[in-house]
């Protein structure tokens, strides 16, 4: 696979007013409210927010694992999810989950050739061919024979990031996938992907409850209020790329994190005294 | 792992298990020798066939007395002339271990090619759970000898009640297992193999498949248990071969010798079976334990 510069000129993700209520016992919650985002194709978009106010339940709404209430969302120009209809997950919206969901029974080079090969996009023959030049391009080829198993949390996360782009999609989808890492491999991992992400652009929902991450990463920040979720506050992270860690120290950096800090502590203590009247 | 060492890493972790495969085996049991673990096995052993000996042969306590002691019932299995017609220079014998082996090996595969897929699908699809699981949860508890005069009257010969029986008990164990084996996959692997495009019979081959696998093997375990435990049982009760009948034959004409024999055969051959399957098992899930090293 070659990478190339070329701006991507699909994967715009337009959310339109969306609303989600669950409702598992009768009592009604209302998770998103009235939620409006849009992703312009190949921006790194991160949302931050307090625990449970529902960006996952967005997020999942996009990729095609739930319906939404009310609202739509489309993915460049094309409803992919509205009230009445969600179109089942593809491999143009790839979903890298929160705990890792490599198969444990697949060898790394077996994972990334899944995609291409359920889909039928290629034979095996290619398929293989293609996932070694990629991992070689991305520095991961001397682990391609092994189990998930076998390799550390980090490599694990660069591989499941190397599996969803063999599919070439249009939208990438990230639910805090770097949470339970030491600081050190976060910072390894995070790098890659934007190394690789310079060489590929594609469109990016990234979930976080960091906020240097959200920083590091994000051309844009959007804050999200606490359960029903709603946009809060934007923030244009407007570091040039390709970005180093020693964006980290520049008073630029400072300020911008001042600013995220104070919206999402709002809503974090909002969440947490409802939480305590929810308790008494 | 840190900043600097990913790369190095990456590559002395490689050449790790290279030099391990086709060694692995033997070096694990020359390890095993060293430590106390076999010899407390064989103590264990040795412990219990010293009280065997003691109460039946040496004290001869009261409730004791009437059973054959090791003494004697290793001087009749190695009797080339046996007393009462069986040790391990008799056809006899073998022809018993065949005729139950044979019956097993049929019925244990009958629960593997029913019961596995059956028990996959239910996992899978919620739906045809809910149609099937309540008449298998009803018929589960009936045990395995109360099914014998329905077996008899159903099935058509000889042979067929008695591997129906056998297949019965190891059915129910292989199918909830593999059921229990797909419920138990972690969510995120079947929404990463539909992220990734794949059709349903592409889910089923290689996600429902390879992560019920070690339960699978864990019903496939328990399945030739059971199914050796309810033939010896069903040959008990109408059978003219086998280790169960040679068992109730010798208790009849009271040749008690014999009867151990057939047991302590039983034991060894149930034992072989579990560790064919669980060798098969192995060479399929090489992940499961490069995962644990």
């Amino acid at each position: 696979m070659t990478m190339n510069n070329n701006g991507p000129i699909e994967g715009r993700i337009s959310i339109k007013n969306v609303s989600k209520i669950y409702d598992p016992d009768g009592a009604k919650v209302l998770a998103v409210d009235d939620c409006s985002l849009e992703i312009q194709p190949g921006e790194f978009c991160v949302i931050v927010g307090p625990s449970g106010c529902g960006k996952t339940t967005l997020l999942n709404a996009v990729a095609g694992f739930h319906s939404i209430s009310s609202g739509s969302i489309e993915l460049d120009g094309r409803a992919i999810c509205t009230a009445s209809h969600t179109e089942p997950p593809s491999a143009e919206r790839i979903v890298v989950f929160q705990n890792g969901a490599l198969f444990p029974w697949l060898s790394v080079l077996d994972n990334i050739t899944f995609g291409p090969e359920a889909q039928g996009k290629m034979t095996r023959g290619e398929a293989v061919s293609r996932a070694r030049e990629l991992l070689a391009e991305l520095g991961l080829a001397p682990i391609a024979e092994r189990y998930p198993g076998e390799i550390s949390s980090g490599m694990k996360r660069r591989v499941e990031i190397a599996r969803a782009l063999i599919n070439d999609p249009k939208v990438l989808l990230l639910d805090e996938p770097f949470r339970a890492m030491d600081a050190l491999t976060k910072g390894v991992v995070q790098e890659f992907l934007l190394r690789v992400l310079d060489k590929m652009r594609k469109s990016v929902l990234f979930i976080t409850h960091d906020l240097e991450e959200a920083l590091f990463l994000g051309d844009r920040v959007v804050v999200m209020t606490t359960r029903p979720a709603q946009v809060k506050k934007t923030i244009m992270v407007d570091f040039p790329r390709p970005r180093t860690y020693r964006v980290r120290s520049s008073q630029r950096y400072l300020e911008l994190k001042e600013q995220v800090f104070e919206a999402v502590h709002e809503e974090a203590r909002k969440a947490f005294e409802a939480g305590e009247r929810e308790m008494a | 792992m840190s900043l600097g060492a990913t790369s190095t890493n990456a590559a002395s972790n490689k050449s790790i298990p290279g030099q391990q495969v086709g060694e692995d085996w033997l070096y694990r049991a020359q390890r095993a020798l060293t430590t106390p673990m076999p010899y407390l096995g064989i103590a264990g052993i040795a412990m219990f066939i010293l009280f065997w000996y003691l109460t039946t042969e040496y004290f001869k306590l009261p409730r004791f007395v009437k059973l054959p002691g090791p003494v004697e019932v290793w001087t009749e299995f190695t009797n080339p002339d046996p007393i009462y017609g069986t040790s391990m220079y008799t056809f006899d014998y073998y022809k018993h271990i065949a005729w139950s082996s044979l019956r097993v090996m049929l019925a244990f595969a009958l629960a593997t090619g029913l019961g596995v897929p059956l028990g996959l699908y239910m996992g899978w699809k919620k739906k045809f759970k809910d149609y099937v699981f309540p008449i298998i949860e009803v018929l589960r508890p009936i045990p395995v000898l109360a099914w014998v005069p329905l077996a008899i009257l159903m099935m058509p010969g000889r042979e067929a009640p008695i591997i129906f029986l056998a297949f019965l008990a190891a059915f129910f164990a292989t199918t909830l297992n593999a059921m229990l084996g797909v419920e138990s996959i972690d969510e995120s692997y079947f929404r990463a193999s539909q992220c990734l495009g794949s059709t349903p019979w592409n889910v089923f081959k290689r996600v429902v498949v390879p992560g019920a696998l070690p339960d699978i093997f864990t019903g496939l375990q328990i399945g030739v248990g059971v199914a050796w435990f309810s033939l010896v049982a069903a040959e008990m009760v109408s059978g003219e071969h086998g280790l169960g009948f040679l068992i109730w034959d010798s208790y009849v004409l009271s040749q008690y010798p014999v009867i151990v024999i057939a047991m302590v055969t039983l034991g060894l051959v149930g034992y072989v079976y579990s560790l064919l399957i669980r060798i098969v098992g192995r060479s399929l899930m090489r992940w499961t334990q490069k995962g644990q090293a």
